[in-house]
Order: structure tokens, then sequence, then C-alpha cells
């Protein structure tokens, strides 16, 4: 395999308002190989949107900052890198597309203005030639017509067309990683199907890696080759997306599977795991998950599980699937199996 | 647009009539007899009721105001009583220094207030911008002619730095123009921070941010552009009231522009001047209202002209 072009360590992100600190995220891991789409799944409020602001440093104007971890990018730690070098890398070496489309426009500015800006900036292309890439990048995202386009105001296209202008922003300085958080949940259906389409073709043939954030396991199985499951700020599972979905070690991965819909349905929901996803400022003291858990056992309610590779190629932060500590093995249940 | 710019100039001629009725009821309606002060202190009675006569004051008041709007439709607006030279003379002489008051008051409040509304809003709770808040509410709560007295002090009388009132100099606008434009200059910083707050918090900044564009380049370049457009309306609104301060402040710095000319009339009750002067006020509130709504077009592509 690659070396991976992006890796996390143990991200923790943490928010800071009168009520006390919210670890939003609390220990995330993982890593992305060029070429490759690694999806983010989870419930809403486990985090995946922080993770992908933090991997950004976007945090800047709310209360949240990254506490501890490493974020490595080329062997580099973005985490501790200035703000400026920071600039060097946003938009030119990863590059985000959002969930709203419709919001995510400057409405006061052309389509092509918003392109141009960032070519301009990172690969240092005069206005002239900076307007032919964005018309190519139009182009290359299925938009006809792009010489009439760079010319209308976000207001004047739908959605969709607005979701392609803005992976066309994101790609058009070639990014070795592209952050894509829930880029289809806001858009319909058949409009979902043509943009996941297109971020799979764009992507192959730039080698470009992908994190893909959604909370649609449907996305991940036709999208992705491996997944981080997400729950309470805490990555607990990792695999290839193939041994997730046969053989899902962490229950709640399973519970995830267990409620999966019919192909192409959207899932807003999931309404098969009894259960909330726990207020991060209220979390229970040991496995996160144990109140919706059908396998807790003792240990899970006073001790929080590592998060370790249990196969190759397979992580999963569970008591399940850990070695119990000697000295609380009598706290364990006769559960284990 | 050119057809939006002339309907809207024409929409302006009945507006004009119905202000026009209204003036004209209303300085009817001041209290006092202009006959009695253009005849004199010594006139008898007859004098008087002679240069009523004159003057057309005996007539009913329907017959005045026809006779007042038929001379209007000529482009006559009549004798001034005080000084018996022609309205539009009067009028013509003042508007200019009243005028470049007025634009250099608004010049400077709305450069100065961006830049504090700007800097208020990106140094957010810091002390930039309770500095700057601090001058906006000093600015907003202090009485203009008071301000100006204060400066005229200052400036004028004790340090002779700058001159006591007149329009000799362009060292005899500073004081008026900063005084004038104070107020404005308070509510442009306050409504600039408070609208570029918002905008800060927009998913297209955050889009800007993530192309790797400077703070700099987003607060100034995507920020304010979008902060603009509530802040254009409420400049335009606060001109109003900045020609409202024109009368106040002329008279404090002996300015020699209509709003002086206007409390002069008022006190002759000299009604030709005086409803040509609130004429023209109205008439500039109608064009920087149009001036206003094209700005805000401009600012703002989403805003069609039909
Ligand atoms: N701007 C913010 N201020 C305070 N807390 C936040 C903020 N953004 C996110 N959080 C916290 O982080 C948690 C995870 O949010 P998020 O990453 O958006 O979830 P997801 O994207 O998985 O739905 C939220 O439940 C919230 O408590
Ligand atoms: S650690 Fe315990 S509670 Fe948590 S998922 Fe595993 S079995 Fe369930
Ligand atoms: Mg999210």
């Amino acid at each position: 395999m690659d070396q991976p072009v992006l890796k996390v360590n143990n991200l923790q992100t943490y928010f800071t308002s009168d009520a006390g600190v919210v670890k939003a995220v609390d220990g995330v891991s993982f890593e992305v190989s060029k070429g490759e789409t690694l999806g983010i799944v989870g419930e809403s409020g486990s985090g995946k949107s922080v993770t992908s602001l933090s991997i950004m440093r976007l945090l800047k104007d709310t209360p949240g900052r990254i506490a501890d971890g490493e974020i490595l990018y080329e062997g580099r730690d973005l985490v501790k890198i200035s703000e400026n070098d920071m600039r060097k890398i946003r938009g030119n070496d990863i590059a985000m597309i959002f969930q709203e489309p419709m919001t995510s426009l400057n409405p006061v500015f052309k389509i092509g203005r918003q392109l141009e800006e960032a070519i301009i900036l990172h690969l240092k292309f005069s206005k002239k030639e900076a307007r032919e890439r964005s018309i190519e990048m139009l182009t290359s995202v299925g938009i006809s017509r792009p010489e009439k386009i760079v010319h209308e105001f976000p207001h004047q296209l739908s959605g969709g067309m607005r979701q392609r202008v803005m992976i066309a922003m994101a790609m058009a300085c070639n990014p070795k990683v592209l952050i894509a958080d829930e880029p289809t949940t806001a858009l319909d259906v058949t409009i979902q199907a043509q943009i996941l389409d297109l971020m799979r073709n764009l992507t192959k043939t730039t080698d470009t890696a992908i994190l893909l954030i959604t909370h649609d396991l449907g996305v991940v199985a036709e999208m992705c080759d491996r997944v981080v499951v997400m729950y309470g700020g805490r990555a607990v599972e990792e695999s290839d997306v193939l041994s997730i979905f046969a053989n899902p070690k962490h229950p709640y991965t399973q519970g995830l599977l267990a409620s999966i819909p019919k192909i192409g349905e959207r899932l807003d929901r999931l309404q098969s795991i009894p259960g909330n996803v726990p207020i991060p400022s209220r979390m229970p003291e040991g496995c996160k998950f144990a109140p919706r858990c059908p396998h807790a056992m003792d240990i899970c309610w006073e001790k929080e599980p590592e998060y370790k590779e249990v196969i190759t190629n397979h992580s999963v932060r569970c008591w399940l699937h850990e070695e119990v500590p000697q000295d609380e093995s009598e706290l364990v249940g006769s559960t284990q199996h | 647009m050119f057809r939006f710019i002339i309907k809207r100039i024409l929409e302006i001629i009945p507006i004009l009539f119905l202000v026009s009725i209204f003036i004209f009821m209303f300085v009817h309606m001041i209290p006092g007899d202009p006959a009695r002060l253009v005849a004199g202190v010594d006139a008898t009675l007859a004098d008087v009721e002679l240069v009523r006569e004159e003057l057309g004051l005996d007539k009913p008041i329907v017959e005045q105001y026809f006779t007042y709007m038929k001379n209007l439709v000529q482009g006559d607006l009549g004798k001034s009583l005080k000084t018996g030279r022609a309205v539009s003379e009067e009028i013509g002489a003042r508007f200019m220094p009243t005028f470049w008051l007025t634009v250099w008051s608004m010049a400077w409040a709305v450069i100065i207030g961006l830049l504090i509304g700007v800097v208020s809003a990106t140094k957010r709770n810091k002390w930039q911008d309770y500095f700057g808040m601090f001058g906006a509410v000093s600015g907003l709560s202090l009485p203009s002619f008071w301000l100006g007295l204060m400066l005229i002090q200052l400036f004028a009388v004790k340090l002779g730095w700058l001159p006591t009132g007149g329009m000799e100099t362009w060292k005899s606008f500073i004081l008026p123009a900063f005084t004038l434009g104070t107020g404005v200059a308070a509510v442009v910083a306050r409504f600039t921070r408070s609208s570029l707050m918002d905008v800060l918090k927009e998913d297209y900044i955050r889009t800007g941010r993530s192309k790797g564009l400077s703070e700099r380049k987003v607060t100034w370049g995507h920020g304010l552009r979008n902060a603009m457009i509530p802040v254009v309306t409420m400049t335009g609104l606060q001109f109003g009231f900045l020609l409202g301060g024109s009368v106040v402040i002329e008279t404090v710095f002996s300015w020699p522009g209509l709003g002086k000319l206007l409390i002069d009339s008022v006190a002759y009750r000299d009604y030709p001047v005086i409803q040509a002067e609130m004429l023209i006020f109205a008439l500039e509130f109608i064009v920087i209202n149009l001036i206003v709504d094209l700005l805000y077009g401009i600012l703002n592509p989403q805003i069609r002209y039909e």
C-alpha cells in the first residue's frame, strides 16, 4: 500500500463555552492514501464535521480548538504549522466541499470570479489563464455552456449545479486530498447519484484521496474503499468496506448495518438503534455506546475501551474484542463470547 | 436599468405635487402675519392691508395655492418677501455651500464609520472593538449643537487654529463638517459592525477561507461587499437626517447655506422662500432614495430592475 497522504492520530477537538468544555472530537485516528476514498460514517452529532474542519483548521471563529493529536499531511503536522503555511495548503493541497450548496457560494460575485480566486492565488495564473482553467473545470464537472455560467451569479443556478461548481472550485488546483462533508445530503436523490458519479470519475483520473463524510451507508457502499465509523466523537471501527459490511465487529456498526433501508433510499435517522447519540457534555463514563449497546458489560460502564487493530487492517474500540485487563477481569460478566 | 431610472423619475412628479400641497398648508399654518412684517412696525392698519393685497395674501387660501402652483409649473418660485429678490436667486446662492458641507460630512462619516465598523467586527470583544463602539455611542449621544459650540470654543477661540464660522477657506469646512458627520459616522460604524458580524458567520465565508484566502481578503472582499447591502440603505436614511442637522449646524457656524436661510425666512414668515426650501428638501430626499435603490441593486445581484 502507498504511504498515506493524510494521517490523523488521536485527534481531540474541544469547544469551550460558559457551560464548560465540550469534547466534540475525542480520539479519532485514520489515514488515507493516494487515490483512495475513505468514508467517515456516523449519526449526526458524532463529530464528523468537526473532524473535517479540524483538518482544514477552519475552527478559527468558533469556540473550538484542537486540544491534542496530530494531523500529518505528507509528513507535516498541520496542527503545528503557522496560519500562513496552512493557507498555502487550503484549497491547494487539501480542498473541501460542504453540505450546503445553496449557501456556500458568495451571492454577490459571479461564478467565474469565485472559481478564479483560488487558481490565481495558488497556481499563480494570470486572469486570462485562470478564466480558461475555470471553464475547463466547469466542463469537467459536466456543466454545459461554461462560458456563459462564469458570468452568472449563484442564485441563477440550481442546487445541483452549485454543488458541481463547488466541486470544480475544489478540484481546480489539483488537490491531493478532497474532503467532502455530506456533499449530497441537501440534494434530491437523482442529483445525488450524479454528483457521486462525478466525484468518482474526477478523482479516479487525478488520484486524489477523498475523505467522504456521510451518514448514508448506501453512499459508503457505492463510493468508498475503506470506512471509519464514528460514535460520540470517537473512531470506533475502521476497515475496508467489504470487511465492514460482511464482518462488522463493533455493536454500533452492526446496528447501523441492520438499519440500512432499501438501496438508494435516504437515511436521515437511524431508527433501529434505540436511544440517541450522547450529548458531548453528558458523555457516559466508560464506553460511549454502552447506554444503547445490547452487549454492554459491567466494564463497559467503567472504563473506555482502547482503539486497537484486532486483526490486520481492522481496528475496533470495544471490550468484546479486547483482552480484558487482568486486575479488572472479575468485573466482566459472562457475556464475553 | 435605464427604464427603471426613467420610471422612477416620472414617479417623482406626482409625489412632488402631493408634497407641495402639504408644504403650502404647513407654511400657512405658521402663526404670524407676513403682511405686518413686510409693512414694517410703524405701518398703519390700512398700510398693512394694502401690502396684504399686493402680496395676494387676502385671497382665499385655495386660490393662493393655485396661483402658487401655476407659477411653480412655469419655474417661477416667486419673490422673497424680505429682500424682494427672486426666490430662485436666493436659493441658488445658498445651495452650493450646503451641498458641499453635506458631501464632505458624508464622505468622512462613511469612510471612518466603515473603518471603525470593520475593525470592531473583526476584533470583536477586543480593545479595538470597545474603543470603536465607545466612540460610536459618544458620537450618537452628544447633541450636535453642543459639540459644535465646544469645538468652536477649543479650536477657534482658545487655540485659534480654525475660524469660528463663515465659509472663507477650506479650513472653514473642518469644524462644521466634523460636527455634522459625527452622528452619521456613529450610525454607520454600529451598523457595519453588526451587519459584518452576521455576514462573517455565513457559509460562503467559510468557503473563502477553505480556498486559502487571507483573513483580509475574506473580510474586505467577500464579507464587506455583502455587509454593505443593508448599510447603504441605512446611510441613505442618514443623509436625510443630515439635511435636517445642517439647519442647526449652519446656525452654530454662521454657514451661508440653505439651513441658515430657512431659519431666517421662518423668522420673517417669508412664505415663498420657506416653501421653496421645503420643496428642495423633499426633492433631495427623493433623489437620495433613488440613488440608494440603484446602489442597492448594484451591490445585490439578486435584485432585478423591471
Ligand atoms: N460551533 C460549535 N460550537 C460549539 N459546539 C460545537 C460547534 N460545532 C460543533 N459542536 C459540537 O460538536 C458536536 C459534533 O458536531 P458535528 O461535528 O457537526 O457532528 P456531525 O457532523 O457528525 O453531525 C456537536 O454535537 C456539538 O456539540
Ligand atoms: S465496549 Fe461494551 S458497551 Fe461498548 S460497544 Fe463494546 S460491548 Fe458495547
Ligand atoms: Mg456534519
